[in-house]
């Protein structure tokens, strides 16, 4: 039964204890959830439940001020007792993330193209010239006019959403069996949320690929996801399909979440 | 824990320094067995003895007052130059922080020319033009320093000006000089203290420096660095000379440096 | 990137031309004649006629404006007039003195550098451990030295003790080491915590987290994406200490007897030599002002940000 989990988190505790302070607080409580492999998780919360901290702990990218309690299964090995070398091979190439804020996630004095080259090169024995004809083939399955341009342009060039579109080529280039996509569609509009959507479902379908896609919309998370878990303010409150959650949600605040998104959606135009 | 306790104990290890060399500046005529410009070349280059504890320098004077009287110079002038630089800064940058417009916008590009040459440089070429001395070394000291550190309060009279109570105070109809002295100042001083307890130990450095060079405390008068200088002949054969001075420089910047950092930290975790 | 450079050329006109004004108006207003000084450095007693007589061949009975325009027409022709005590044109002498300056100060720079990158990236990479704790002690050491003081003792065990380098004067390669240690010591560790603490600030940008995500080997997350951007803050300070160490020549080569501008002018200050001093400040000035130029040249090269920068606005 386990053995077809792709991911399992069980009894994630997160604590912070900042430096050269005495007091530590837990912000994340117990957590647990699984990911069928091929299926997409939905972890919906608000605004500081804990979604990004929930995420980045299972590449082990969270700052030292941070300490971690639990297990994090993935492909049977227990990530959060790997060593540091070993989980650098899973990253990008295995799980790859798409952080949550595309415009502070490139390096500003380095150009797209590198960005790209580089995440690759670091995975498969590529010479600069091929890694760079992949770059501009995964640009233009996002749609990019003119992706040779692109690549020697640098980050403050392009605009956020540019940017996130980068954001998933780059994940795409990666192929990895994972993907981690932490609000890949705020502050986008709503053509552009609606082509990246898509971009992801493609993902899904082609690649097989497996998902956790954490948002605080309801209404995105319910376009991929089969299942769907809340979290609010560091706890689980919820995990069920997302059918059975969005037709009777157990819990009052995915009720809230679920009324706001709906009533977002009434006011699109 | 461990670390508020070690740095508790380098802060007043430090501080004890400080008060101990400011002790022996003020009283240095009680202190010194010798008059510290006293020559007698029949006890030149003299080791310890009962009479000289330290030995004597190559025209007989007494190196331990000499050493005594040199803090008087050294750490005197040092904490001068701090002292009124500080009080030029701080009137100028709060002027210009709290009433900014076109005064402000004057101070900063003024600054920004200064500021674009490295001190050092700016010190020496004052020196240079007006002539060696120590009342035209501590001038161009104070004319280069007074800039950055007027720049610095400026920027914490900007922030704090922001404050709440502040506005409330000026709603409340206060006076600018009484918002200015009531509210601002007494907010911005601790910042203001480690800034001067650090600026001390370069100034010292500074002082000490360009009397080495011959252009600043002119002989015969006792002064760390130009003892140093004058030890540059026996530096082979008496290198207790320039030993002793040396200490005492490295000792006193230390002890400032130290005493301002640490207090810097306790200021910040408030 | 040409254009670029061109534009900073430009500014730099001002800017000299501002530095020769106020050196001039400084040397002429402030208490000293220059007449006397001549007359003295001559061993021609100052009588009031020699005075007046010296001050017309000069040029100094002249108004100021006028002085400063034939100073700068001269100027122009490289003649910065002749130093009252050798009666040689000064702009010849400081340039026969600058070249040994120039040597050590670049022996300095290297040394720091040499010795500040990897420690300041180890002090980052184990902070707070052993390495770090060490080298946050040297810092404090560094900063309390004064240098000429770190010279005598390097010379007293270096040279007289140990007999490894000679204690002074210039020759082959083996004397530059004493001076330049002397100069970059200082500076050193000062250096180190300040890369270290760039290093540690740029740690926490989120670009470095999601390079780890990526997962690119922590030597390229450190060397590229960290070092590149922390390099920044530590060329400011750089660029503002190289004119510091130029200045701090003057120590070393009065302590190594380094026969180089630091000396020429400091003696020329203390025997009041007008024009060397004049002419002193204002290469001080040319040589700061092109060490800006090529530092701003390297942030160009390294931030994109400011060689293209108008791209976008306008
Ligand atoms: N770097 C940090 N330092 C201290 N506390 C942090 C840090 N990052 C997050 N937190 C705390 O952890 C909690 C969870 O943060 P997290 O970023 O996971 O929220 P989130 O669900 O991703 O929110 P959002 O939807 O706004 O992105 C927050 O309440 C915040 O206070
Ligand atoms: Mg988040």
């Amino acid at each position: 039964m386990s053995t077809e989990q792709l991911l399992s988190i069980k009894n994630l505790n997160i604590y912070l204890q900042e430096h050269g302070s005495d007091t530590r607080n837990q912000i994340i409580h117990n957590v647990s959830f699984d990911l069928e492999k091929g299926k997409v998780l939905g972890i919906v919360g608000g605004s500081g439940s804990g979604k990004t901290l929930t995420s980045l702990s299972v590449l082990s990218l969270l700052h030292d001020k941070f300490s971690v309690t639990g297990s994090i299964h993935f492909n049977g090995a227990d990530l959060l007792q790997l060593p540091e070398r070993k989980i650098r091979k899973i990253r990008g190439k295995e799980i790859a993330l798409i952080p949550q804020n595309p415009m502070a996630s490139f390096n500003p004095i380095i150009s797209i193209g590198e960005h790209m080259v580089e995440s690759m090169r670091s995975h498969q024995k590529l010479t600069r010239k091929i890694a760079k004809e992949l770059a501009i083939y995964y640009l233009e399955k996002m749609n990019f006019a003119d992706p040779s341009d692109l690549i020697s342009q640098y980050p403050f060039q392009l605009s956020g959403g540019m940017l996130q579109r980068v954001l998933i080529a780059i994940t795409l280039s990666l192929q990895p069996s994972l993907i981690i996509a932490d609000e890949p569609t705020t502050a986008l509009d709503k053509v552009t949320e609606d082509h990246i959507l898509h971009q992801l479902e493609i993902m899904k379908e082609e690649y097989d690929t497996s998902m956790l896609l954490v948002s605080h919309d309801f209404h995105v998370v319910s376009r991929l996801a089969d299942e769907v878990a809340v979290i609010h303010n560091g706890m689980l409150v919820e995990k069920g399909s997302i059918v059975n959650v969005f037709r009777q949600p157990n819990h009052s605040y995915t009720k809230q979440l679920i009324d706001a998104s709906i009533r977002l959606k009434r006011e699109k135009p | 824990m461990i670390k508020e306790i070690m740095n508790n104990k380098l802060l007043v290890f430090s501080g004890a320094i400080i008060v101990l060399m400011a002790f022996v500046a003020v009283f240095a005529p009680y202190l010194a067995p010798h008059d510290p410009n006293l020559t007698n070349l029949a006890v030149r280059l003299q080791g310890p003895s009962k009479d000289f504890l330290l030995g004597t320098d190559h025209q007989g004077r007494d190196i331990l007052s000499r050493l005594i009287y040199g803090a008087r110079v050294s750490i005197g002038s040092s904490v001068l130059v701090v002292a009124v630089t500080m009080v030029i800064s701080i009137v100028i940058g709060t002027i210009s922080g709290y009433k900014g417009g076109r005064i402000d916008y004057f101070f900063m590009r003024f600054c920004d020319i200064i500021m674009a040459f490295p001190g050092l440089v700016l010190i020496l070429a004052f020196v240079g033009i007006m002539g060696p001395g120590l009342f035209n070394l501590i001038l161009s000291i104070i004319l280069i320093q007074w800039v950055t550190y007027a720049r610095i309060i400026r920027g914490m009279v900007l922030s704090y000006k922001e404050q709440n109570f502040v506005t409330a105070a000026k709603m409340l109809g206060s006076s600018n000089v009484k918002i200015i002295t009531r509210h601002l100042l007494p907010g911005i001083i601790p910042q203001i203290i480690v800034l001067a307890t650090l600026d001390i130990g370069t100034v010292l450095l500074h002082i000490a420096g360009f009397s080495f060079l011959g252009l600043g405390i002119q002989p015969p008068t006792a002064e760390w660095g130009a003892m140093l200088n004058d030890s540059r002949q026996f530096l082979r054969s008496h290198p207790s000379l320039m030993i002793y001075p040396g200490m005492m420089i490295f000792i006193v910047v230390m002890a400032f440096n130290l005493f301002g950092d640490k207090l810097r930290d306790i200021f910040d975790r408030k | 990137m040409i254009p670029f450079i061109f534009k900073r050329i430009i500014n730099l006109i001002p800017i000299l031309l501002g530095t020769s004004i106020i050196t001039f108006l400084l040397i002429h207003l402030v208490p000293g004649d220059p007449a006397e000084a001549y007359l003295r450095l001559s061993q021609i007693p100052p009588t009031d006629e020699a005075a007046a007589h010296i001050r017309k061949e000069l040029g100094l009975d002249k108004p100021l404006y006028v002085q400063y325009f034939i100073w700068l027409l001269d100027a122009f022709q490289l003649d910065f007039g002749e130093s009252f005590i050798t009666g040689d044109p000064v702009f010849e002498e400081a340039i026969y003195y600058l070249w040994p300056t120039l040597q050590l100060t670049l022996a300095a720079i290297v040394l720091t550098l040499i010795i500040s990158v990897p420690v300041g990236i180890l002090s980052a990479v184990y902070k707070d451990r052993l390495f770090d704790q060490v080298s946050r002690i040297l810092a404090y050491v560094g900063a309390s030295m004064p240098s000429f003081w770190l010279g005598f003792l390097l010379i007293y065990f270096f040279s007289f003790k140990l007999g490894l380098f000679p204690s002074g004067s210039r020759g082959t390669f083996v004397h530059i080491v004493l001076p330049a240690v002397t100069m970059c010591l200082v500076y050193t560790f000062t250096f180190t915590r300040l890369l270290r603490s760039g290093i540690l600030e740029f740690m926490n940008q989120p670009y470095v987290m999601y390079a780890r995500s990526r997962g690119l080997k922590e030597r390229v997350v450190i060397g590229k994406h960290v070092l590149k951007n922390a390099s920044q803050p530590f060329i400011t300070a750089f660029s503002i200490s190289i004119g510091n160490m130029l200045a701090g020549t003057v120590i070393a080569e009065n302590v190594f007897a380094w026969p180089g501008i630091g000396r020429y002018f400091v003696s020329a200050i203390v025997n009041r030599d007008f024009p060397a001093i004049q002419f002193c400040v204002l290469l001080m000035t040319i040589i700061f002002v092109l060490i800006n130029l090529i530092v701003d040249i390297i942030y160009a090269y390294l931030d994109p940000r400011i060689r293209l920068k108008g791209d976008q606005l306008k």
